[in-house]
């Protein structure tokens, strides 16, 4: 597994408290919302707040990418590295 | 100043000019709500006599209109809910007939008035501690803004733009974010506010920010609230650290409104300033029981929080009596995710409790299956995973159990009461 993609999940599992998960049982391309890991709209918030303190970038939700990037693990990892590369 | 409120079942039949914008960047005018509201009553009627439609629809302007079209065709809005006819949708396709709504682009002229008893159904199902099917009447929505008016005038002047945090399908958004703008005439901000860094877009001008306690709870800094002129709260009280973040970013006032979907709004606290709760004018309470020109049982409404009243209109609030919690905003009974938890194969007993997880209330469940207890992390989690997957299909998101303890028996005392204290010492 992508290294970016496992820090991305250990970030999820530690800032949602999803207990006895490890990166491994994640799926890449599952919807992170909704379906899949089943989070909801208080989940996106801590989750903005964590992306914001561990990779520095920032989601404004009326920006269509935003929607996308956080759809599934692989697009949010995809999402960061265009932010760090925007920078 | 701001204005008097519009009664709503006159909103879009009053001889007002169609080009009069209603959102704040003028994209969306009085004449094409008129004209997307007619084509969806149209649609609607086509499609048959059932009744029941639900909305969901994010713009909310958009929203406004399939409320209204709906309303037109003599049907009833469905907030959020299990049952209902048909679906309005801006999009994604679910389950049952959905019809696809958009705006239309071009201006209609006045439409006929609309009932005041006809009503929005705000639930349709209990799956969240709500009995089924609470109706509000127009009347009602037309009373609150009103109500609400009267004691926010002393900070609005009435060319604020009001965005939200909150979606058109919670009765807070729908209250504030749709019919407190649209009948005082103020404009909508149409996209919606997701992150406390979208704070930051509002750009020039005084807003009105509805929003609830999870989205103030995570404002971070230094992000920019300085165009919020008044922020209103509801769905829970805010805590001190959400108080003071907003403070941190500029948010002008910051108004604490208490309110449920039985009563309307109740009281409200000024958080920068106030601890304790004062009603709205209109409001009483006495045994008990609250009494507004929002609640239609004479007798009133039997309120299930504590209060404790501390002046003439002032109280504080103790907390509830029964087993409903909030989590974000959303009511959740502890008594029914146990009786769902109850119902699904291999489970003996259950015991949900609400668990404090920094800043966040969670369900936690403490879970006897038949197989005994789960060893090993793979065990916990898949028996975690299959149960939650059941639950989805039955609860809301809020609602689902986010931590997980499986044990031999549930703790109880000698009398077979539960025993709280050692359920909790499972959520250190």
């Amino acid at each position: 597994m992508e290294d970016l993609e496992v820090q991305v999940k250990e970030l999820i599992i530690e800032a949602l408290s999803l207990e006895d998960m490890l990166p491994a049982d994640i799926d890449s391309t599952a919807p992170l919302f909704g379906e899949g890991l089943g989070l909801d709209s208080i989940d996106a918030l801590e989750l903005g707040v964590a992306l914001r303190e561990r990779f520095g970038i920032t989601l404004r939700g009326g920006d269509e990418a935003i929607r996308r990037g956080l759809s599934s693990v692989r697009s949010l990892v995809s999402y960061i590295k265009w932010c760090q590369s925007a920078a | 100043m701001l204005n008097n409120a519009t009664p709503p079942w006159e909103l879009l039949c009053a001889p007002r000019d169609a080009s009069t914008p209603l959102d704040e960047a003028g994209e969306v005018t009085l004449g094409q709500l008129r004209a997307t509201a007619q084509a969806v009553c149209d649609d609607l009627r086509s499609l048959g006599e059932e009744r029941l439609v639900l909305l969901e629809i994010a713009d909310p302007l958009l929203f406004a209109a399939a409320l209204y079209g709906t309303l037109l065709a003599g049907k009833v809005p469905v907030l959020k809910g299990t049952e209902f006819d048909f679906r309005l949708s801006d999009g994604a396709h679910g389950p049952g007939l959905t019809l696809s709504v958009s705006l239309r682009r071009e201006e209609a002229g006045p439409l006929p008035a609309l009932d005041p008893a006809q009503r929005i159904m705000l639930h349709t199902s209990g799956s969240t501690g709500m009995p089924k099917g609470i109706g509000k009447t127009l009347e009602a929505f037309w009373r609150e803004s009103e109500m609400a008016g009267q004691y926010l005038s002393r900070w609005l002047h009435g060319d604020e733009a009001v965005a939200s945090t909150v979606p058109p399908t919670h009765l807070f958004g729908l209250t504030f974010a749709i019919f407190f703008p649209l009948l005082h005439g103020l404009p909508l901000r149409r996209r919606r506010v997701l992150f406390p860094e979208d704070l930051a877009t509002l750009g020039g001008g005084r807003h009105l920010l509805v929003s609830s306690p999870t989205f103030l709870t995570h404002l971070g800094s230094p992000h920019e609230g300085s165009g919020v002129a008044v922020c209103l709260s509801a769905g829970g009280r805010l805590g001190r650290g959400a108080v003071r973040r907003a403070q941190a970013q500029g948010i002008g006032e910051l108004i604490d409104i208490l309110g449920s979907t039985e009563t309307g709004i109740m009281a409200h606290r000024e958080a920068y300033r106030e601890d304790q709760w004062t009603w709205f004018d209109g409001v009483t309470f006495d045994g008990g029981r609250l009494r507004s020109a929002l609640i239609e049982d004479p007798q009133g409404f039997l309120l299930q929080d504590g209060v404790r009243p501390t002046g003439w209109s002032t109280f504080e609030l103790l907390g509830r009596l029964d087993r409903v919690v909030k989590v974000g905003e959303i009511r959740v009974d502890l008594g029914e995710v146990e009786r769902v938890i109850l119902r699904q194969p291999g489970v003996t007993d259950a015991a949900c409790i609400s668990v404090e997880h920094g800043d966040r209330t969670m369900v936690g469940a403490v879970v006897v299956l038949e197989e005994g207890v789960p060893e090993g992390r793979q065990q916990r989690l898949m028996a975690k995973l299959r149960l939650n997957a059941a639950l989805k299909e039955i609860l809301e998101p809020a609602a689902l159990p986010r931590l997980y303890r499986f044990v031999m028996a549930i703790p109880a005392s000698e009398s077979g009461k539960r025993d709280l204290v050692s359920l909790r010492s499972l959520f250190p």
